[in-house]
């Protein structure tokens, strides 16, 4: 089910809020873990008993783990069969058909398989329950014996999947004892709104655009249009993705949670390494946090430095997309990341800010460009065509038209991607005054209104990152 | 007391825990192989698939084609299947085109698969170069064989016609 989907707007998500508040405390935790089965069986029947064996598996897996701590070796063997059967179901549903596809590509002889649909979500609860799992080995979490709770853990619709990946640790307290209040409901609500707001008024515009110009041939294509194109995406990514996180947020909110937040302003970066610390937050956070850190960091020398970081956005990019084209993201990445850690990142330092800013924007452009081809060859052509190679001309009449036509939406995109527009509107709206709670409320109340007529009137317009 | 229990079933050779993972495990090892290995046959009645595609199309100004049509596009006999439902959108710039059959035997699947796929490819060809926007969406279009049921689906909102699809088999 989506978020931005009437059914779910006006069914779901009243329904199991009347349900959730009315119920006592105690039941809260057994409402969210059935509304959020059903949200999930709502579009994966099938899967749903995946999840379900997923979660039976791991919340077993935690008390063995628990119970074997005193003996190192075998907490330890605990621990590899609980990380080794939740790689093996990701691999297995994400991975398996790629790997497949890549072997036959170089073998001689044709191996037959069956691909089955991703279920949606693996990526980010599997992340979920292997963080549990690892927590639990290292004491730094209690293990978790009630299955309702940890349920609730893996299956909250809000953040089931799309993100952010919230780590136990992160909510332990908060699965047990909550708190829920009207001022947090209406603070999630503003959130939620706004998420809405910026998926459907900005992303599905912006991808309108992106659609356009991915429709036209290379030879077709001039310099001006594939620009276009891309920066269309780069909106488009930004408000696609954290408008679902906004939203998340906000659900999580009105259910008495509290997540981390997945995006920080990232186009305002003035480095590649800022970049990714303010895009996808929480996987940026597991990743240095499972792998990375464990791996060494950046403590055993630059070489063994420089092999960490190259494994971390291998998998980053492989976590993204079972294709080469996301392998080749991560490591165009990870060197970036390489390049600015150990070879520019002083001297970048002394840039003029504006400078930096346009370097950052650039290969993050760049980078969007391996995302959203559907493979390499398409890649490297669209790059060309943007650099001039195998373009049409620099500037046609096409690009012209889009540029003019769309001008406006970019301006408001550029504008919504900086802090400005949030500080501006806080100091509008909450200065204290009760007239300004009123203005508040009209706003947010028309952006509700103006993202449900487009809804109705528009087609089927899932999350970008919901097929990862 | 549950330390003392876990050592006393440790010691008995019973570990209730690792029975549960191992039962897990083959639960889920079953279950994997259900999904790769069942056959996938739909008892859907056709009636009711077309009842539910067609739920989709409400307001929409496609049409439901005839079984001449079908042959001439796909160069198939109708008659051949279990069922067969096909809508279109009039209009020479126009592409969008929905089709479900539902198969006798599945030996037949191949057979509309390829059929399909050469009415796709005639369909592209027909706007290439100068129709960028049907282009597109002959290009993004959605085959989705399902055991004995195929769904091709040439329309902007091709992944919801396929969601409701898969929901009516």
């Amino acid at each position: 089910m989506l978020f931005s989907s009437i059914v779910f707007l006006f069914t779901f998500l009243p329904v199991t809020l009347l349900v959730y508040y009315l119920v006592p405390g105690r039941l809260k935790n057994i409402v969210l873990l059935l509304a959020s089965l059903v949200f999930y069986a709502w579009g994966e029947p099938v899967y749903v008993i995946l999840m379900v064996l997923s979660i039976l598996f791991n919340y077993v897996s935690g008390i063995d783990i628990e119970r074997n701590l005193e003996n190192p070796f075998k907490a330890k063997q605990s621990l590899v069969i609980a990380v080794a059967v939740n790689l093996l179901i990701l691999g297995f549903f994400k991975y398996y058909g790629f790997l497949i596809e890549s072997l036959n590509a170089v073998l001689p002889v044709e191996l037959p398989y069956k691909e089955l649909a991703l279920p949606i979500g693996i990526s980010f609860y599997t992340f979920q329950t292997l963080s549990y799992i690892i927590d639990v080995y290292r004491g730094k979490v209690q293990v978790q014996k009630n299955l309702i709770s940890f349920g609730v853990y893996v299956t909250m619709f809000p953040q089931l999947i799309a993100g952010p990946i919230v780590k136990y640790s992160d909510v332990e307290m908060q699965l047990r004892d909550r708190n829920i209040t009207m001022e947090k409901f209406g603070d999630g609500a503003i959130y939620f709104v706004r998420g809405l707001a910026k998926k459907v008024l900005i992303a599905n515009m912006t991808g309108l655009v992106f659609t356009k110009v991915s429709a036209i041939t290379f030879s077709e294509m001039s310099v001006l249009t594939a620009w276009i194109g891309c920066i269309a995406y780069t909106f488009q990514i930004y408000f696609d993705f954290s408008g679902y996180s906004d939203m998340a947020v906000g659900l999580g909110k009105m259910l008495g949670f509290e997540f981390m937040k997945n995006f920080d302003y990232p186009y305002l970066s003035k480095s590649i390494t800022e970049f990714w610390r303010r895009w996808h937050i929480s996987l940026g956070t597991w990743f240095r946090e499972y792998v990375y850190i464990p791996l060494g960091g950046n403590r055993k020398g630059r070489e063994r430095t420089i092999i960490n970081l190259m494994i971390v956005w291998f998998l980053t990019g492989l976590w993204h997309g079972a294709s080469w084209n996301f392998v080749m993201w991560g490591m165009y990445y990870g060197i970036l990341l390489i390049i600015e850690k150990f070879m520019i990142g002083d001297r970048l330092e002394k840039v003029p800010g504006m400078c930096r800013h346009l370097y950052s924007l650039l290969f993050v452009m760049i980078g969007w460009v391996f995302f959203f081809s559907p493979t390499l060859g398409f890649a490297w052509k669209y790059l060309g065509v943007m650099f001039g190679v195998g373009a049409k001309t620099v500037v046609d009449s096409m690009g012209i038209y889009l540029l003019i036509t769309n001008l406006a939406l970019f301006a408001i995109a550029a504008v919504g991607s900086t802090a400005k527009v949030h500080e501006i509107f806080g100091r509008i709206v909450y200065g204290g005054y009760k007239v300004r709670a009123v203005l508040a409320c009209a706003i947010y109340a028309g952006m509700f209104l103006l993202s449900i007529a487009y809804l109705v009137t528009e087609t089927y317009n899932p999350f970008l990152y919901f097929r990862f | 007391m549950m330390r003392k229990i876990h050592s006393r079933e440790r010691k008995n050779g019973l570990d209730a825990i690792f029975i549960t993972q191992m039962i897990l495990i083959g639960i889920l090892v079953l279950y994997v192989a259900v999904l790769l290995f069942r056959k996938g046959e739909s008892d859907t009645p056709f009636a009711e698939m077309e009842q539910a595609v067609e739920g989709v199309l409400d307001n929409s100004d496609m049409k439901e084609a005839d079984h001449k049509m079908f042959r001439r596009n796909y160069r198939l006999n109708a008659n051949d299947y279990d069922g067969v439902m096909l809508w279109f959108r009039e209009g020479t710039m126009e592409v969008d085109e929905i089709l479900v059959v539902k198969l006798k035997s599945k030996e037949q699947s191949d057979t509309v698969v390829e059929a399909i796929e050469a009415r796709k490819k005639s369909r592209k060809e027909s706007f290439q170069g100068y129709g960028a926007s049907q282009t597109k969406l002959i290009e993004d279009s959605i085959i989705d064989v399902r055991g004995n049921y195929i769904l091709f689906v040439i329309k902007e909102d091709a992944e919801k016609i396929d969601q409701v699809f898969q929901k009516a088999l």
